[in-house]
């Protein structure tokens, strides 16, 4: 008979069980199954049978293909600059709209739709707004008498024109965040802060910029990672184009799989991108404990 | 020097005025205690010193300058939360640092002060603590601490003991006493508690229903409350109140109750003139009714005892007299065994009168 201590100790695993077994089927297989495949050359259309042990070919030829170096670049130049553009734009937002004034609550539901709206929507919006002859945005230049800009056909400002359009859609997910952060901040810390003598901008940088930090981190992690793997808008937008200047990894991900149909290859790729996006993950993460640690001794 | 004057202050949040005209002086390094009920708007009252709330109307004025349209920083104040407020992401050195720190004073003044305010405060060995790892006793020293580290003209405190128990209010309170007598510098403070207020202030102001009652010195208050709010607000237990008539026996004024009659003192007989014929109401302190037989002359009550109880040094006795409950405090020494009717005495200068109409005392 087990002792009532490992009955108590099993327990909690109990309860766990059923969860764990969801986690193996629906996370751990297809996890394992891309590993498995990505050993193997494997074309679309083809029984898995017809899979043939290819060893760690697929990521030799990866690594030495250009292709997915200048991805790689592309895909860090636009996750990077998003989310620090949408951690700026959407915290500062929240500071000025974190008020009760008249009107704030309608600007607050307005400017949260860009989030609501289906990805591939947002990229039929902006090939709209960036279309170069009768596109709102062309059409005011010319109107300003100001020379066009070639918004999604030279591949400098191709890449600028698709981090914009992730900047509309998602910073208002930062903004929500820190302004739900904000709002539960403790009213009289920050009376507190007046008190002694803090000026606004005092007591945003010192008292309650430090408080929504830990929320601010997690966030800018989600979108970090959702960065990443983002897809449905570049792909409407410019389809990777031109030349390779947007072809973010999923993008690569996608043609390899579904053009080249090259299933193998794709899934070393994404087994690629799952490392770069859990080694960053980690990283972050250990940022984070090592610096509560060293605020916890101090 | 910072004496503070207000004038006329009002706050109304809508339509209902929650401080309806306030008018207080006090002196430079006065300590002030606000007491009153819940929600008599002490607090509020803080804050429009402080400049979290805006005044609805009224002036502020702290020393020469009329600051009730200045922020709160503009006004050289400092103040402790009800609830603590301290800085979760700082330190117990950083939160009482803080305002120095802004205030760009120099690094080895700042350590000076802090450790200078946190021996004061017993809190010396708790500096590199976060907030969330103190007991709430040390929180509220920090709070203590991060208001006295500072230069300001006025300090406020908004109930800072309220949360402790009660050993730790009282050795507290002990150090605020002495404290108080170290740093000489103008202070508000609010509370609920009336040892706290009549052993901390220099003066202290009644409100109820957003006005002053009474201010005044702590023994001013006890010995001669202007009104039934305040007699029956300050001293503990409460004082008693009799309801009578003022009338003639052989043409003598006396006081008729249902199943009592009390004399007129002496020195009330011309404050009284007008009174004749009409309900007033006496007030007793429990301290001031005496067991036994008093002096001749000396006006006597007899009460029946229903309950004693015994609390330390003094013994709380729960007697009728008529249909009125009274209650009677007596030195637990002196108990004396005995049960239903005994005689009391009283000296009559310790008898209070009210108009029960406007509730005023009649002196
Ligand atoms: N923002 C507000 N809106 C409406 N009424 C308010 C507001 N703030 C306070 N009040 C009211 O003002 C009155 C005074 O409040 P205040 O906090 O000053 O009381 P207090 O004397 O400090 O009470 P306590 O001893 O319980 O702390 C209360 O009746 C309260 O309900
Ligand atoms: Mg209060």
């Amino acid at each position: 008979m087990p002792s009532r201590q490992g009955l108590n100790r099993a327990t909690p695993y109990l309860f766990l069980a059923p969860a764990a077994a969801v986690a193996l089927v629906g996370l751990v297989y297809p996890m394992l199954r891309s590993v498995w495949l990505s050993f193997h050359e494997w074309s679309i259309g083809t029984p898995p049978e017809s899979a043939r042990f290819v060893g760690l070919e697929n990521y030799r030829w990866l690594l030495a293909d250009d292709s997915f170096w200048i991805s790689v670049g592309v895909t860090i130049t636009f996750a990077t600059a998003v989310v620090v553009l949408e951690v700026v734009l959407g915290v500062a937002l929240a500071l000025v709209l974190d008020r009760d004034l008249r009107g704030t609550s309608l600007f607050r539901t307005i400017f949260i739709l860009p989030m609501m709206i289906a990805p591939i929507v947002v990229g039929l919006i902006w090939r709209f707004l960036y279309n170069e002859q009768f596109g709102p945005l062309s059409q005011a230049l010319k109107a300003l008498g100001l020379p066009g800009i070639p918004w999604l056909s030279s591949p400098d400002m191709a890449l600028v024109s698709v981090i914009i359009a992730d900047v509309w859609q998602w910073t208002p997910f930062i903004f929500i965040l820190a302004l739900a952060a904000l709002q539960g901040l403790p009213a009289s810390a920050i009376e507190a802060a007046r008190i002694d003598g803090a000026t606004r901008w005092q007591t945003t940088l010192y008292i309650k910029l430090p408080l929504i930090a830990p929320v601010i981190a997690v966030a800018a992690l989600l979108r970090l990672i959702d960065a990443f793997k983002v897809l449905e808008v570049i792909y409407i937008l410019t389809e990777g184009g031109p030349g390779l200047s947007t072809e973010i990894l999923s993008l690569h991900i996608y043609k390899t799989a579904f053009v080249s149909q090259q299933l193998g290859r794709a899934s070393a790729l994404s087994n690629l991108l799952l490392l770069i996006v859990l080694v960053l993950t980690v990283l972050l993460v250990l940022a984070r404990s090592l610096r509560e640690g060293r605020a916890g001794k101090e | 020097m910072p004496h503070i004057r207000i004038r006329d202050l009002q706050k109304h949040f809508g339509d209902v005025a929650v401080i309806a005209g306030l008018d207080l002086d006090l002196a430079d390094k006065e300590f002030t205690v606000l007491v009153g009920p819940s929600g008599c708007g002490k607090s509020t009252t803080l804050r429009m010193i402080a400049g979290l709330e805006e005044a609805s109307h009224g002036e502020i004025w702290i020393g020469d300058r009329e600051v009730s349209r200045l922020e709160p920083k503009d006004r050289d104040i400092a103040m402790v939360f009800q609830d603590y407020a301290l800085y979760p992401h700082m330190d117990v050195a950083r939160n009482m640092s803080f305002a120095l720190r802004l205030a760009r004073y120099p690094k080895a003044e700042i350590d000076a002060r802090i450790r200078r305010v946190a021996d004061m405060l017993s809190i010396g060995h708790l500096l590199d603590r976060k907030p969330a790892a103190l007991s709430g006793g040390q929180r509220q020293r920090v709070a203590m601490g991060r208001a006295l580290v500072r230069d300001a003209a006025v300090f406020l405190f908004d109930e800072p003991l309220s949360n402790l128990d009660a050993k730790l209010r009282n050795q507290m309170r002990a150090e605020l006493a002495l404290m108080r007598k170290r740093v000489e510098k103008n202070m508000i403070y609010v509370t609920h508690d009336q040892i706290e207020a009549m052993t901390l202030a220099d003066r202290i102001v009644v409100m109820h229903a957003g006005r002053v009652q009474q201010q005044g010195r702590p023994e001013d208050l006890y010995r001669a409350p202007a009104n039934l709010f305040v007699a029956g607000f300050i001293g503990a237990p409460p004082m008693n109140f009799l309801p009578v008539r003022l009338d003639s026996r052989e043409g003598q004024p006396v006081l008729l109750g249902r199943d009592y009659t009390l004399p007129v003192p002496p020195s009330r007989m011309a404050a009284l003139a007008s009174y004749v014929g009409r309900d007033l109401v006496a007030g007793l302190r429990p301290s001031a009714l005496r067991q036994g037989k008093g002096p001749a002359g000396a006006p006597a009550l007899t009460l029946h005892i229903e309950l004693a109880e015994y609390i330390g040094a003094h013994s709380v006795l729960v007697t009728r007299c008529g249909g009125e409950r009274v209650i009677v405090e007596v030195n637990s020494e002196q108990r004396l065994a005995g049960e239903g009717e005994q005689p009391f005495w009283f000296d009559p200068d310790s008898l209070h009168l009210f108009d029960p109409e406007t509730e005023a005392a009649i002196r």
